[in-house]
């Protein structure tokens, strides 16, 4: 068994949580306690036991762990609809918060937490028989998000070495700050993770707000229609780790194409199709369709324009009532779209699979019920304008030195400021250095 | 358990859903929302807004003792924080990224962070133009006939305008094949200090040095020329 063990960090990894064990539990025909549903089929099929444990009593128990520093959002789980499918030793949380402060959630407070949250993880770990890696869910705006979940990425580093560890984390959007600290907390815990995190999914609140609002028709979307359109991709991500299939690709497979340093590790994921719920019978919803629908950037989950970048490799997973022979054709269409480049020297190019168990979707929820889906992992040089836009934002509240003695009150050092911004400058040399090809070097009238 | 509500949190830099408990004293949410906003909690005024388009508030919550339930916000409304005295606060100059300038990593410094950089991958691992291109390579060297040390002229594409320095290195290079001629010109006309994408051929100062095909190359007795400055005073 490739099992893989969920950590759910601060408000935002908390919430986002919820919404992806709801669609899991969905799609393995499981109630919201954790036992299969009368006409689950759950029994005869095993993949789903990489994501859930089996207990004695035919219930199935989500190997993950809930994390924050203040109790609200673990609270509102342990009165939920979904009380009885968590064990309640998986669900931890502490007095007192991280008051949107990276320094408190690595330091001061985050300090009193890591210890038996180790120790949790490390009896989740003990009940797997070939513990595959993890999944980090984090913001990187909140103080907890950022802060707890960059200890807990080094402390996974150091307690589980070689063991994949993948994030998906919500990115700052690009318009309005949720906090005034948020490019700080963001810099620094993308600092501190980069070498830690062998692939990170981003999304940007503003992107998926954009989505639930112009493609879904949500009036005013609240957290709770943001992710639950998140659990979709993140749903669509694991698939493959979840179910079983012959056309199946592992995930690890998908990494392995889809970061060629380590540090380019932050795909871009788009996905199709965006229909809200009373438009399903009126669209045709072709494999092709939804091919180039990914390529769209109002389909992407990062605001950025793919069309301004070079891309290194693509990952399309479908799911649902999906053959082989559409998607070759659909693949084989895009590759004549002059505005879709790919770095010279980068040889993998596309790759597909296919899961057949269509999506679940959530009663009452936005999104259209499909019979097949798409989500697109690419990773761009495109996404280096996100970094870029953040880095800017830094910049001004640092020139202004403005609130860091918040974060020199927790015990941080002024350095760890310029040390972290230096390297996400180097972070978007980095993407420069991607995208300059091999052919890029031989113009300018022949000089260096 | 008591009882929360969800709202949006506006102010002049932000825009966040928040959720509080109904119980908060408006003293103690306003020590949150410095945190979240940065305006100081002496300078907070805080108005509450049935939506974004609302032009009147609903209600001021004007007492720091009273708990938010007593004004009674509900669900998905509007808590729009003002600063009263921005003139002792950062508020309203921390969005117009204008102001700065970016900082970058120059190009000396990126070569320099050799351990993780992709720039050092790609070196190590010989990707891209850093793979090796010998066996497309023509097997004969071109033969060049450039001492190194010489004086030299290099043509430009603007007419009667040739740049002229010393010749200080001929040969292959990491940076694309073929062979080059690494020159230092008089003046800083050139593109770099000796070195390209972190390896040193030469010595000189930045902008002196540059890489060209030995075609535009002309080696002769090309004197340093005068640009004399002080013209008028003659």
């Amino acid at each position: 068994m490739r099992e893989v063990i969920s950590l759910h960090v601060g408000q935002a990894g908390v919430q986002i949580g919820n919404a992806c064990w709801e669609l899991y539990t969905l799609e393995h025909g499981l109630n919201p306690d954790g036992r299969p549903s009368e006409d689950s089929k759950t029994s005869s099929d095993g993949g789903f036991s990489t994501f859930f444990s089996e207990t004695g009593s035919g219930k199935y128990v989500p190997r993950s762990l809930y994390i924050d520093l203040e109790p609200g959002a673990i609270d509102e789980v342990k009165c939920g609809p979904y009380r009885s499918l968590f064990h309640p030793e998986t669900m931890i949380s502490g007095k007192e918060d991280a008051a949107n402060n990276y320094a408190r959630g690595h330091y001061t407070v985050g300090k009193e937490l890591i210890d038996p949250v180790m120790d949790k993880i490390r009896r989740l770990a003990d009940n797997c028989t070939g513990l595959q890696g993890f999944f980090v869910f984090h913001s990187f705006g909140g103080g907890t998000g950022s802060g707890f979940g960059a200890l807990l990425m080094e402390r996974l580093a150091n307690d589980y070495g070689k063991k994949s560890k993948l994030e998906f984390c919500v990115y700052p959007a690009p318009q309005l700050s949720s906090s005034i600290v948020e490019p700080y907390n963001s810099v620094l815990t993308t600092h501190t993770t980069l070498e830690h995190s062998d692939c990170s999914f981003m999304v940007d609140n503003e992107a998926i707000f954009d989505i639930c609002k112009t493609k879904l028709n949500v009036a005013q979307p609240s957290f709770t229609n943001l992710n639950r359109l998140i659990a979709q991709v993140v749903s669509s991500i694991t698939a493959s780790l979840r179910f079983d299939g012959s056309l199946n690709v592992d995930l690890n497979e998908f990494q392995t194409n889809l970061v060629p340093f380590p540090r380019i590790h932050f795909p871009v994921a788009s996905f199709a199709p965006l229909l809200s719920a009373d438009k399903a019978h009126h669209e045709q919803n072709s494999v092709s369709e939804m091919t180039f629908s990914c390529f769209e950037p109002g389909n992407q989950m990062v605001k950025c324009d793919p069309r301004e970048g070079k891309y290194m490799a693509c990952c399309l997973l479908y799911r649902g009532d999906v053959v082989p022979k559409d998607t070759s054709a659909a693949v084989a269409s895009i590759k004549t779209k002059k505005t879709i480049q790919f770095v010279d020297w980068c040889l993998t190019g596309f790759k597909l699979g296919i899961c057949n168990e269509p999506a679940a979707c959530v009663p009452g929820g936005d999104l259209a019920k499909t019979t097949r889906s798409l989500c697109m992992l690419s990773n761009t040089t495109a996404i280096s304008a996100a970094w870029s836009r953040l880095d800017y934002k830094f910049d001004l509240l640092y020139s202004k030195r403005a609130f860091v003695h918040w974060y020199v009150g927790e015990g941080m050092e002024e350095g760890e400021f310029s040390e972290a911004r230096e390297d996400l400058a180097a972070l978007e040399r980095d993407y420069q250095e991607v995208g300059t090809d091999s052919g890029d070097a031989e113009e300018e009238a022949g000089e260096y | 358990m008591s009882s929360t509500v969800n709202v949006f949190v506006v102010s002049p830099d932000t825009r966040s859903e928040r959720k509080y408990d109904l119980g908060l004293t408006v003293g103690q949410l306003k020590n949150k929302l410095e945190l979240i906003t940065g305006v100081p909690v002496a300078n907070q005024s805080i108005s509450i807004f049935a939506s974004d388009d609302a032009s009147e508030p609903l209600v001021a919550l004007s007492d720091d003792n009273r708990p938010l339930g007593f004004y009674g916000v509900r669900d998905w409304q509007i808590l729009k924080v003002t600063d009263l005295n921005p003139a002792t606060s950062f508020t309203g100059q921390l969005t117009d990224i204008s102001q700065v300038d970016k900082f970058e990593l120059s190009e000396a410094e990126y070569v320099r962070r050799q351990e993780d950089s992709v720039l050092a991958y790609k070196q190590r691992h010989k990707i891209g133009r850093f793979a090796d291109k010998a066996e497309e390579e023509p097997a004969q060297p071109e033969a060049v006939d450039i001492p190194i040390g010489a004086r030299c002229e290099i043509e430009t594409t603007v007419e009667d305008f040739k740049k002229r320095g010393t010749v200080r290195y001929v040969g292959s290079t990491d940076f694309a094949k073929g062979i080059w001629v690494g020159v230092e010109y008089d003046e800083p006309f050139g593109k770099n200090d000796g070195s390209v994408q972190g390896k040193r051929y030469f010595e000189c100062q930045a902008n002196f040095g540059v890489f060209v095909k030995p075609d535009r190359v002309k080696v002769g007795d090309y004197p340093v020329e005068e640009i004399n400055l002080d013209d008028e005073e003659m």
